[in-house]
C-alpha cells in the first residue's frame, strides 16, 4: 500500500526541484544531520574473518531472502570470483589470496557502509532515506520510486535493484539490521560470525579499539582503518592485514560524498533548461507507472 | 573486582610460591601490570592485557586437564555440538612454542586463567576491548589450524547437531578427538655446526648439557617454533627436524655467551670440542659437595668467577652449625669443640690440616681426629 499522496510527492517533487533551481551553481551538500554520540557501528576485522560465509546465510535468513542450507557455504568455489552484494544477498564475502602464502588469504564482507553522510539519501529525490539514530542508513520502499539514483550516488555501488521482479521492483541493501537492533538484538551477521570477525559496538568505541589494535599488533595490521574517513566516514569500519586497495577497496577522499552526487546530478540537469521538468517528466512517470503496476496487482 | 581479586592472589602466590616459577619474562616490574606509580587497592590502575607483554608462568603439560568439553557457550539453536577439546594434547604441542602462553596470553603466576575468566560469553557487552568467549575460542584456535591445516572446515572440530537438517555432508557427525600424547622429541646429545670462521670452523654445541646441566627450556631456544614447521597437514606422523635460526650474528647464543672481543674460541675450533667440565675449564671441583646444584644457585650475577674460599658463600658456617661429617670425617668429642681454623690454617680448607700446633707426635692423616664415615 502506498502511503504517499500523489499531492506530498508534487510536493517533494517541487521542493527538491526548486532548491536545485535556486542554486544551480554552487551545488552545496545536503544539511547535515547531527548523529547522536552514541550511534552504533561494526569493526571488521579482516585478519580475523576466516571467510565461512555464515554471514551470508544469516543475514539472508533474517531478511526472508532464500538461503539454503548452511552446510552450501562451506563451498569454497565461489571465491573464484569477485562478487557484490546483490538484491539476493545483502553481504558477500571475497577471498584476496596471499601471494606466497595460501594458508592465510585475506577474507572481505561486504555490505552498505552506512554511511555518515550517505551520498544514497542526498540522491534520493523522494527522500526515501534516512540516516537513522543507529546509525543505519535505511529507506522507505513505499516512498522509492525506483529511480535508481541511489545506485548511481553510491561511492560503494551498494543499493541492488531486483531487476527481474516484474512487479513493484524494490532497492534492496543492508539496512543494518534495523529492526533486529530496535529489538534490542545484534545484526544478524555479527551474531553468528564464529570469530567475531565483526565487532558491533559504539562508533566512537571501533575506532579507539581499532587504533589500539594497529598500535599493539603493527606487524599484523596495515596502519589504516578504513571508513574513519572516507566519504565523511562511515559506520562499518574495517582492517586490514595490507593495503586497502589490493583488496577490492575504492580510493576515495575524505569528502563527503554528497556533495559529489549532487554535482553529477546538476551535470546531467544543465541540459534540461527548468530542471523542475525533468524531475516531473521522469518522476511523475516513474510513480504513475508504480501505481498503476500496484492497481494491477 | 573479581579480576583485581585474582590479580591480588596472584600476586601473593607469586612471592610465596617462587619455586613453581621456571621460566618467567625478564624485566617485571610494578609498571608491567599498573600503568600508575602507587597502585592501590581501590585504584590498582592494572594496565589492559598486553598479549605481549605480560608476565607469564610455565607449567607442565601433565599439571592441566587431559580433555575439556567446551560447552559453556549455548543459544537458542546451536548448529553444532560442544567441542571436545583435548588440552593435554595441545599443551604438549605448544611446549615446542610458546608453552601455555600460545594460548594462555594472559598468565600471570598462581592458576592459570582459563579463556572465559577475561572473555565475556555475551557478544552483545559492554566492552568490547577483547572479543567475547565464542570470538576468543575460534581466533585462538584457527590461527593455528589455518597454519597447519590449510582448512577451516567447522566439521574439523565440531559435530553438528542432529536436529539441524542436513541435505548433504555424509560425515557431518564425525568429530575428531586426538588421543593419546605427542611422541617425545629425541633430544640430540651433540650437535656440531661447520662455520665460515677460518680460525676454527667447527663449533660444536653441546645441546644435552643445556638442557640438563645449564637448566635452559626448550622454548628458550626455539622461539618460534609451531606445529607447521616440523608437520605438513598431509602426514602428520611424519616430522621433520626441529630447525632453530642459526645465522651467523649469532643471534641464538648471544642472549647468554660474550659473542665480541676475543672470545671466538670459546666455542669455535679446528676440532669437536668436549663439553663444559667444572674442573677442567675453572680449577674448582664441584664433583664433590656442589654436583647437585644448579649454575646459577652459585652463580647468581653471571659467570664472571667465584672466589674459591668456601666462607665467601657459605657465611654462617660455625663449629656448631657445620656438620663435619659431610666431609667422610666425623670429628671425635675433643676437636668438634676447636675452632675451624684451629686445623685449617688461614681457614683454607684445600690445603692439609697442620697437626703441629697441638701434637708434637701426631700428623694428618697418618692420625686422625675422629673417625671416617660421613652423616646423612
Ligand atoms: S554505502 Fe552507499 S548505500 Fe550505504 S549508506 Fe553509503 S551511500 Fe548509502
Ligand atoms: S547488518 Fe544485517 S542486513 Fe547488514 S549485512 Fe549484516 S545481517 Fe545483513
Ligand atoms: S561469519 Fe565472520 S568469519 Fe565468517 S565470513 Fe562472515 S565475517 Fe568472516
Amino acid at each position: 500500500m502506498s502511503t504517499i499522496s500523489r499531492r506530498s510527492f508534487i510536493k517533494t517533487g517541487i521542493a527538491a526541484g526548486s532548491v536545485m533551481l535556486a542554486s544551480p551553481k554552487d551545488a552545496r551538500p545536503a544539511e547535515v544531520k547531527t548523529l547522536p554520540p552514541d550511534r552504533r557501528g561494526v569493526l571488521v576485522d579482516t585478519t580475523v574473518c576466516i571467510g565461512c560465509r555464515r554471514c551470508e546465510w544469516a543475514c539472508k535468513n533474517a531478511h526472508s531472502l532464500p538461503a539454503g542450507d548452511i552446510t552450501d557455504y562451506d563451498d569454497e568455489s565461489v571465491f573464484a570470483n569477485k562478487r557484490r552484494p546483490d538484491d539476493k544477498a545483502l553481504t558477500i564475502v571475497n577471498r584476496y589470496e596471499k601471494i606466497g602464502d595460501e594458508r592465510f588469504p585475506t577474507n572481505v564482507k561486504i555490505q552498505c557502509m552506512h554511511c555518515e553522510q550517505p551520498a544514497c539519501l542526498s540522491a534520493c529525490i523522494v527522500g526515501a532515506f534516512k540516516k537513522d539514530d543507529t546509525g543505519a542508513v535505511v529507506w522507505d520502499t513505499d516512498k522509492c520510486i525506483g529511480c535508481r539514483y541511489c545506485m548511481v550516488a553510491c561511492p560503494f555501488q551498494i543499493p541492488a535493484f531486483e531487476y527481474e521482479k516484474a512487479l513493484d521492483p524494490k532497492i534492496m541493501k543492508c539496512d543494518f539490521c534495523i529492526d533486529r537492533q530496535k529489538n534490542g538484538e545484534l545484526p544478524a551477521c555479527v551474531e553468528i560470525c564464529p570469530a567475531e570477525a565483526l565487532t558491533f559496538g559504539k562508533r566512537s568505541e571501533l575506532i579507539t579499539l581499532a587504533h589500539r589494535k594497529i598500535e599493539l599488533f603493527p606487524e599484523r595490521y596495515y596502519n589504516k582503518v578504513y571508513g574513519e574517513a572516507e566519504v565523511g566516514g562511515t559506520s562499518w569500519l574495517y582492517l586490514a592485514s595490507r593495503e586497502f586497495m589490493e583488496l577490492g577497496f575504492l580510493k576515495l577522499g575524505t569528502n563527503p560524498a554528497p556533495g559529489v552526487s549532487e554535482s553529477i546530478q546538476h551535470g546531467i540537469f544543465a541540459y534540461f533548461v527548468p530542471p523542475i521538468a525533468f524531475y516531473a517528466l521522469l518522476g511523475g512517470v516513474m510513480w504513475l507507472n508504480k501505481n498503476r503496476n500496484r492497481g494491477e496487482e | 573486582m573479581k579480576k583485581l581479586l585474582l590479580f591480588i592472589i596472584a600476586t601473593v602466590s607469586f612471592i610465596s610460591a617462587q619455586n613453581n616459577m621456571r621460566r618467567m619474562s625478564a624485566d617485571l616490574n610494578c609498571s608491567t601490570c599498573h600503568s600508575c606509580e602507587n597502585p592501590t587497592k581501590s585504584n590498582p590502575c592494572l594496565k589492559e592485557c598486553l598479549r605481549h607483554e605480560i608476565i607469564t608462568v610455565h607449567n607442565s603439560p601433565s599439571d592441566g586437564p587431559e580433555n575439556i568439553i567446551l560447552n559453556f557457550i549455548k543459544t537458542k539453536n546451536d548448529l553444532f555440538k560442544p567441542v571436545n577439546f583435548s588440552h593435554k594434547v595441545h599443551s604438549e604441542m605448544a611446549e615446542m612454542s610458546g608453552g601455555c602462553t600460545t594460548c594462555h596470553h594472559y598468565n600471570p603466576p598462581g592458576d592459570i586463567l582459563s579463556c572465559r575468566e577475561c572473555h565475556e560469553n555475551d557478544r552483545a557487552r559492554k566492552d568490547i576491548s577483547k572479543p567475547d568467549l565464542k570470538g576468543a575460542y575460534h581466533q585462538q584456535c584457527l590461527n593455528c589450524h589455518r597454519e597447519l591445516e590449510l582448512n577451516t572446515e567447522c566439521e574439523s572440530c565440531h559435530a553438528y547437531n542432529s536436529q539441524v537438517s542436513l541435505k548433504s555432508k555424509a560425515d557431518a557427525q564425525k568429530t575428531f578427538k586426538p588421543t593419546g600424547s605427542h611422541k617425545t622429541v629425541t633430544r640430540p646429545a651433540v650437535l656440531t655446526y661447520k662455520s665460515s670462521y677460518q680460525k676454527g670452523s667447527v663449533v660444536t654445541f653441546h645441546h644435552k648439557d643445556h638442557i640438563d646441566l645449564f637448566g635452559l627450556n626448550c622454548t628458550q631456544c626455539h622461539t618460534s617454533q609451531n606445529c607447521g614447521d616440523c608437520h605438513t597437514a598431509k602426514s602428520l606422523k611424519e616430522a621433520k627436524p626441529v630447525a632453530v635460526n642459526k645465522n651467523s650474528d649469532h643471534a641464538l647464543c648471544k642472549d647468554c655467551h660474550d659473542v665480541k672481543g676475543n672470545s671466538c674460541n670459546k666455542c669455535h675450533a679446528e676440532n669437536v670440542k668436549p663439553g663444559f667440565e667444572h674442573k677442567r675449564s675453572t680449577g674448582f671441583d664441584v664433583s664433590r659437595f656442589h654436583g647437585d646444584l644448579r649454575c646459577t644457585q652459585c652463580h647468581t650475577k653471571g659467570f664472571k668467577g667465584l672466589d674459591p674460599n668456601c666462607f665467601s658463600c657459605h657465611q654462617g658456617w660455625t663449629p656448631e652449625t657445620f656438620r663435619h661429617g659431610k666431609t667422610g670425617l666425623i670429628l671425635d668429642e675433643i676437636h668438634v669443640e676447636l675452632d675451624c681454623e684451629n686445623c685449617h690454617k688461614e681457614l683454607n680448607f684445600r690445603i692439609k690440616p697442620d697437626c703441629s700446633d697441638c701434637h708434637d707426635d701426631k700428623s694428618f692423616p697418618e692420625f686422625l681426629p675422629g673417625k671416617k664415615g660421613t652423616i646423612k
